[in-house]
């Protein structure tokens, strides 16, 4: 028996942190629209799924371009998914998930020279979900200054907010209406 | 060494204060070591000797913790919230208490060495006594870097090997003390005193490595051990009793082994099969080629579960906890052989033989722990004999028809999948065989750990692994495959061929894959690495579950990487190393490098040694599926020598990496020992240990992982040319990085020539002042100031 919602409790059974765990709000597209909106220097990192994963008929690359573009979010391409983004002309920058949050735990860091630092906002999309929880991890006790939100289809606790555990066709819809909400 | 105590005898003693008779005074030990080399400035160093050394490393190489728990839970303070700066009730914070966890981790692996290796040398001075040589071959005098490094002691014979043991147990003892509550209090100390127990870690595993070459005869570094068989499928049709050895501790299998000649019934696959899994198969390979491989740790209950073991003798170190009730599934017995793992069976060691055998063979019990590894050695091949015909090979594999029925049971609920290590579509894959369609469950074989998570938490009782394997059953017939035998040591004479070399660039690196089977993907996966840096010409070793792994790989030719490519530490060679503790050997061919090869003093002179190795030995670890704490301590023990250390996805569990930032400049500065002068040398190395998400990624940074300050611009170029190939096969450009590792324009790769330095200019790059120095974090190595 658990307190915590299904769609709501962290993905892997034993990923519990601590008391203090990821919001998930009732209709995330609108709510992540408005704060990436709103943010002054957003960041979307990616991991090597955006490769693998298809999201009827369309890989989950494709879905990060959409959001970098429209919310306007400097996108980091770690593991060796740059490549990807460079054949398809998208500004991307090439990092391990290791070096980029290291470097966000500083607040006088920038990954986009253009805007002032620090990264107010980041994104994680498609990086494996360990890999991905232990990252957020750093950031939420390590980079007070800035605020997590994860775009995969798992509750991730160490995010400030998280997608619910969803299935494909639910997190389709999901990332189909935050893109919208973004326009 | 020391010997002793030494006693004096005085019969009568008259003094104007004193009369005594029969006066015996004891003195303790006396230190009667040969001076073979004068002493360095660090015998036998304490907690806190090589703490300046540490904190030069952690300087450069920041501590990046990743936290897993935000709680403290270690005392009735707690549990304690630290989450974003809050202190706990004894004043840590998250940082403190990361690095807290990290120092036990560490001290877990080491204990875990020493202990080994402190039980193989109670076994073996009983056998042997303490006064049997330690010869390791006529072309490797200097037989334990490590001991000599660290400890000062050249030891001669077992017996020496006692006061290296007692050295190390006491310096474990101190840094798991550190970590209680109201100890130390600073995230750097309690790094530097992870480094410090680590660096133990490899003297203790060169103590069991040592013990177990000397006295079983294994390989003392040959060049062409021979190829033996490895794979899940390599005894699935067999009709002979098969004994199954699972564990670290060779001791038992050795018995085992000289049983079986003893008793007329020949060699392992004569009459009885002898299969490990594990580091006790490499080590029973070492002592016969004749024993077979099943596979690394993750395969314990998918080759339990086939039922061809007709027994599983079991002595220490990752072995699956509920093995008695995995084994009896299958009506396998076990016997335990470990202090250390006794699995609550009951103690038969003083039964008689005869008794054993039957209780076991009856199944009046499901196993036994046998403590005497002789009659523990004699009950398992009784056993195997008696119960084969009964047990028929039972297994609980269903076969492929039966898949879907079981299978229906399958509400599709996900809770399997939320429970797999490595997030894998179990859920869709068992609903899909509900409907027929059983490729998705075979499609999991390869990157399934064997944890068996998903049977635990399936609120259905299906059993998930079982139907994987069922499903997979055609591709598990085919995995047979070739893995050299384990060789041991790097000999003196190859580092003198390949020390000028390696220190100057022009073998591109030392690639050591090494670690445990907890991969993000295929174990293959490893053999693909290796693969790709042994056809580049770099010379790569392996050890443990990653040289098993690297067997799964098949080149276009059909292939294992051990045949295609030869055992030798030179270019382009492939070397399996040996078990786990066999790791001491490739930290040992760095130093040797650094004492044969550059003449550099040995004897207790660790800082030296270090600086050494990390500014001119291009060697690079790769843990890919690194899981236990042992790997935690082996990994930092590389990192105190200067030696970086990458670990796959699953490693950032460790929760804490020392990562470089380019960006500082300063942290990358060095002295010039000829000079004095403090000169910038680039990020080289970049980190000291970090985590890659994909092979790609992993291979990237392996080639750049092996740059070092000392290359000469030939040794670079052959690097950079390594680096920018595979950056650009994988990420289709040239690497951001090249003007912090291009020093003048005879570095550039000549194949990338006009690119590279069109890039450069347009990066604004110049040539920098002092390209060609002599390294050192050492200020007493400085020659002349500046």
């Amino acid at each position: 028996m658990s307190l915590l919602t299904p769609r709501a409790s962290p993905w892997q059974w034993g990923n519990v942190p601590g008391p203090t765990m990821a919001m998930c709000p009732d209709n995330p597209p609108k709510v992540y629209a408005t704060m990436i909106k709103r943010a002054k220097n957003p960041l979307l990192i990616v991991g090597s799924l955006v490769l693998e994963v298809q999201l009827g008929g369309k890989l989950l690359l494709d879905y990060a371009m959409e959001i970098a573009k429209r919310g306007n979010c400097t996108l980091i391409a770690t593991a060796h998914t740059y490549k990807a983004f460079l054949e398809r002309n998208f500004p991307a920058v090439p990092m391990t998930l290791v070096d980029i949050v290291n470097r966000l735990q500083d607040p006088n860091f920038t990954a986009n020279p253009e805007k002032k630092p620090p990264h107010d906002l980041v994104l994680f999309l498609g990086i494996r979900y360990e890999f991905a929880s232990q990252g957020l991890a750093t950031l939420k006790h390590f980079a007070p200054h800035l605020r997590t939100m994860t775009l995969c289809k798992w509750y991730h606790p160490n995010a400030s907010w998280s997608f619910p555990n969803v299935k494909d066709d639910e997190w389709q819809k999901l990332l189909d209406e935050l893109i919208q909400a973004l326009s | 060494m020391e010997k002793g105590p030494a006693k004096v005898t005085v019969k009568e003693l008259k003094t104007p204060s004193l009369h005594a008779k029969d006066l015996e005074v004891a003195v303790g030990r006396l230190a009667l070591e040969e001076e073979w080399e004068p002493m360095g400035p660090t015998p036998m160093p304490s907690i806190t000797t090589l703490r300046q050394w540490d904190h030069k490393l952690l300087n450069r190489y920041k501590p990046f913790y990743a936290p897993f728990c935000d709680l403290c839970c270690l005392c009735t303070f707690g549990k304690c919230d630290l989450t974003k700066g809050k202190r706990g009730a004894c004043g840590l914070d998250i940082k403190t208490q990361t690095a807290r966890i990290i120092l036990v981790a560490c001290c877990i692996g080491a204990a875990t060495h020493t202990a080994h290796a402190r039980h193989m040398l109670h076994y073996l001075l009983e056998k042997y006594g303490p006064d049997y040589p330690i010869d390791m071959g006529t072309e490797i005098e200097v037989e334990a870097p490590h001991i000599r490094l660290v400890t000062g002691i050249k030891p001669k014979t077992l017996g020496d090997l006692e006061h290296v043991l007692n050295y190390c147990e006491e310096q474990i003892v101190h840094c798991l003390a550190a970590t209680h509550t109201g100890q130390e209090g600073s995230f750097l100390d309690y790094e530097s005193k992870a480094l410090h127990v680590s660096m133990i870690d490899h003297v203790a595993m060169e103590v069991a490595d040592i013990e177990q070459i000397v006295a079983f005869g294994f390989p003392k570094g040959d060049r062409d051990t021979p190829l033996t068989d490895i794979g899940l499928g390599i005894v699935a049709d067999t009709t002979k009793p098969v004994i199954l050895l699972i564990g670290h501790n060779v001791c038992s299998a050795i018995e085992l082994v000289d049983y079986m000649r003893k008793v007329g019934v020949g060699e392992p696959g004569d009459t009885i099969e002898v299969v490990g899994i594990c580091c006790t198969a490499h080590d029973i390979t070492r002592y016969t080629n004749r024993a077979k491989i099943i596979g690394p740790i993750s395969y314990q209950v998918k080759f339990l579960r086939t039922g061809v073991a007709d027994v599983a003798m079991v002595d220490e170190q990752c072995i699956r906890t509920n093995i008695v009730d995995i084994a009896a599934s299958v009506k396998t017995p076990v016997i335990a052989v470990s202090e250390k793992a006794c699995y609550g069976l009951p103690d038969m060691t003083n039964e008689p033989e005869d008794k054993i055998v039957e209780a076991l063979v009856s199944g009046q019990l499901k196993g036994a722990l046998v403590l005497d590894l002789e009659k523990a050695a004699a009950v398992a091949a009784k056993v195997a004999v008696r119960v084969a015909p009964l047990r028929k090979k039972y297994k609980i594999i269903p076969s492929e028809e039966e898949i879907a029925k079981i299978a229906a049971k399958c509400t599709y609920c996900g809770t399997c999948s939320r429970a797999c290590v490595n997030n894998l579509p179990v859920s869709d894959a068992v609903n899909a065989a509900k409907k027929g369609d059983i490729s998705k469950l075979a499609a999991l074989h390869d990157a399934c750990v064997g944890c068996l998570r998903c049977e635990s938490a399936c609120p259905q009782g299906i059993p998930i692994l079982s139907l994987i394997e069922a499903a997979a059953r055609k591709q598990v017939m085919t995995e047979k495959f070739k893995v050299r035998v384990g060789r041991g040591p790097v000999l003196d004479t190859e580092i003198r061929e390949v020390g000028s070399p390696i220190v100057l660039g022009e073998i591109p690196g030392v690639v050591a894959y090494v670690g445990c089977a907890n991969y993000p993907g295929a174990g293959r996966d490893v053999g693909e690495m290796a693969y790709e840096f042994a056809k580049r010409g770099y010379i790569v070793v392996a050890t443990g579950c990653s040289a098993m792994s690297i067997a799964e790989y098949r080149d276009e030719e059909g292939r294992s990487p051990y045949e295609v490519f030869p055992g030798v530490f030179d270019r382009g060679g492939l070397l399996n190393i040996g078990s786990c503790v066999a790791n001491a050997h490739i930290t040992g061919a760095a130093i040797k490098i650094a004492n044969i090869f550059a003449r550099r003093k040995l004897r207790a002179n660790y800082e030296e040694i270090a600086d050494y190795v990390l500014h001119r030995v291009g060697a690079c670890g790769v843990a890919w599926g690194a899981m236990s704490q042992k790997a935690a301590s082996i990994a930092t023990g590389c990192n105190r020598l200067g030696i970086p250390v990458i670990v796959g996805p699953h490693g950032s569990k460790y929760r804490r990496l020392y990562l470089g930032r380019v960006e500082d400049e300063e942290s990358f500065k060095v002295y010039d020992a000829r000079t004095g002068k403090k000169v910038y040398i680039g990020p080289a190395p970049e980190h000291l240990i970090m985590v890659c998400e994909t092979k790609e990624e992993c291979m990237v940074w392996t080639a750049k992982l092996c740059i070092r300050p000392n290359d000469t611009t030939k040794g670079r170029m052959i690097k950079l040319t390594h680096y920018i190939d595979l950056y650009k096969r994988f990420y289709g450009k040239l690497p951001d990085d090249l003007p912090l590792l291009v020093r003048t324009e005879a570095d550039i790769p000549i194949t990338y020539k006009d690119e590279v330095m069109e890039f450069l200019q347009a990066k604004g790059w110049k040539p920098a002042e002092t390209p060609a120095i002599d390294p050192t974090l050492l200020e007493r190595l400085i020659r002349a100031r500046g």
